[in-house]
């Protein structure tokens, strides 16, 4: 069940990798905001998906 | 000499021991693993200058997507048609299957021949992290005409970065591999977002009713960089083919495919080929656009994603530079029975020697075509032996029933086919071709002889 989840919020914070250029595109984010969600979805990418890939608390 | 290289052979065989024998049906994988290994292994640090190059050589935008189209088509064709049949039939690495064909010597010579240029192309990788960190310190870039290191600065961080992707190499490959695997979606997305980020800065309208006319003047303008040369769309077609020639036409992944439960699942490299190669030069082209056609992937992407950008070039660098480095240390390791550490060291200081040039950085594309053309007679002997011999009536795998070290005429095509390529008067990206026909033709019949040897007896 954790497993699943963390799968889950890996997938979300790649997903939000994809979505913050496409907002900053559209004017709906700054520069640096853009860059900030970038930046803290990619770790977030980072430790959800080691975490999952590993199966166990980390 | 033939004692001294029987030896070497014999060490060679013990590190390949473990896939001696051909694939059993229980260990046979399914083909969402083929698709997600091509997906995973073809977004790599050397897509962010491949994709800018086109941009650099005035490649226009239609050239480029009709390019790209087919040029990986015949890439993926190339695979299911060429690679995974020997594979699906042999069960067996080409390490293997060429030592029946071309004898243990032979084999010991494309080791090697696959270790230097293993080690170029992580040198090239390398450097391409290193314009991440060069950026830190503004450490000016190589200029597209450089060989030689233009600065001590960039000496030092090329040679850093080597040795400090040596010794991670050294302390833990299984682990940054599996790290590898985490990381490769994200340097996809990577790719993927740079660009996004960068259409504004090109003018692109959020509802994309300009992008054509934005990638036809701004992006792919057709327009070469001062002092590079003018690629057409047959330039992209032969590029996008061969940039894995060693792989589908030289057959070295038959270790991959020996697992394929059929030859069709030659068909998954498409997913390593579209969203891979094909949107990851796409990518880069327009990131390159975005900064004035500056040849610097570390700018590129900090212009386009921040630190994260810049994170994600040095990872790009570091993971694909790891099995690169692993892979050359293996082949090397047979020739100096060195253990693994010691010979992965070697192996990583001289591709960190080599990463200061940025000849194999600037001229990556010159580079991607020559490695291919190398090693291509190999596949070319391989797929004589395999289809044409038995049609032929000539007795295949001598080598191995005979007890050759060396197959000569192999050896003389695989020499002969170089010397060929060499000099014909074509441009580089277009001679592995005839080159390839005439290493079939070349190898098949220097073995005609062995068809009457066999009728006499």
């Amino acid at each position: 069940m954790l497993k699943a989840f963390t799968g889950l919020l890996a997938a979300l914070s790649l997903l939000a990798c994809l979505v913050a250029p496409v907002a900053y595109w559209h004017g709906a984010l700054a520069e640096g905001a853009f860059r900030s969600l970038f930046a803290g979805a990619s770790l977030g990418w980072f430790v959800f998906a080691t975490w999952f890939a590993v199966g166990r608390k980390p | 000499m033939a004692s001294k290289l029987a030896g070497l052979a014999a060490r060679m065989d013990q590190l390949y021991e473990f896939d001696r024998e051909p694939v059993s049906e229980d260990k046979l994988q399914s083909g969402r693993r083929f698709a997600g290994l091509f997906a995973g292994e073809h977004v790599a640090a050397t897509e962010f200058v491949i994709g800018a190059f086109f941009v650099l050589h005035g490649v226009t935008a239609r050239d480029l997507l009709l390019g790209l189209a087919l040029g990986n088509l015949l890439a993926v064709l190339s695979w299911t048609f060429i690679c995974a049949p020997i594979a699906v039939r042999t069960r067996l690495t080409l390490y293997w299957y060429l030592r029946q064909i071309a004898g243990p010597g032979l084999t010991l010579l494309y080791n090697i021949a696959n270790a230097f240029l293993y080690c170029i192309l992580a040198g090239a990788m390398i450097s391409v992290s290193a314009t991440a960190i060069g950026l830190g310190f503004r450490i000016p870039t190589p200029q597209l005409t450089d060989i030689l290191p233009a600065s001590a600065a960039w000496v030092a961080v090329a040679l850093s970065l080597g040795v400090a992707f040596t010794i991670l190499a050294i302390l833990g490959f299984e682990k940054l591999s599996r790290f590898a695997q985490i990381a490769s979606p994200w340097i996809f997305v990577v790719f993927v977002a740079g660009a996004v980020a960068a259409l504004p800065r090109l003018g692109v309208a959020p509802d994309l009713s300009n992008f054509w006319e934005v990638a036809a003047t701004r992006i792919w303008n057709g327009i070469p960089t001062e002092g590079q040369e003018k690629f057409h769309v047959g330039h992209v077609i032969f590029f996008a083919w061969f940039a894995n020639l060693a792989m589908h036409v030289g057959l070295s992944d038959m270790a991959l495919f020996r697992y394929a439960r059929t030859w069709k699942y030659g068909l998954y490299s498409a997913f390593g080929m579209y969203p891979g190669h094909m949107l990851a030069w796409i990518a880069s082209g327009i990131m390159v656009a975005a900064v004035n056609r500056e040849m610097n992937p570390g700018l590129m992407a900090y212009d386009a994603l921040g630190v994260a950008g810049v994170f994600g070039v040095m990872l790009a660098g570091w993971t694909t530079a790891n099995p690169t480095l692993y892979r050359a240390g293996l082949a090397l390791q047979a020739v100096t029975n060195w253990p693994r550490w010691k010979i992965t060291l070697v192996a990583g200081l001289a591709t960190a020697v080599l990463a200061c040039f940025p000849v194999f950085f600037v001229r990556l594309l010159d580079y991607v075509a020559i490695y291919g053309l190398v090693l291509m007679p190999v596949g070319a002997i391989v797929f004589a032996e395999h289809w044409l011999f038995p049609r032929l009536g000539i007795e295949p795998h001598r080598a191995a029933r005979y007890g050759w070290i060396m197959n000569w005429r192999a050896f003389a095509v695989w020499a002969g086919t170089l010397v060929v390529c060499f000099l014909m008067p074509v441009h580089l990206f277009f001679r592995w071709l005839p080159g390839y026909v005439l290493a079939i033709a070349a190898y098949t019949v220097l073995n005609l002889p062995a068809r009457k040897e066999q009728a006499r007896a």
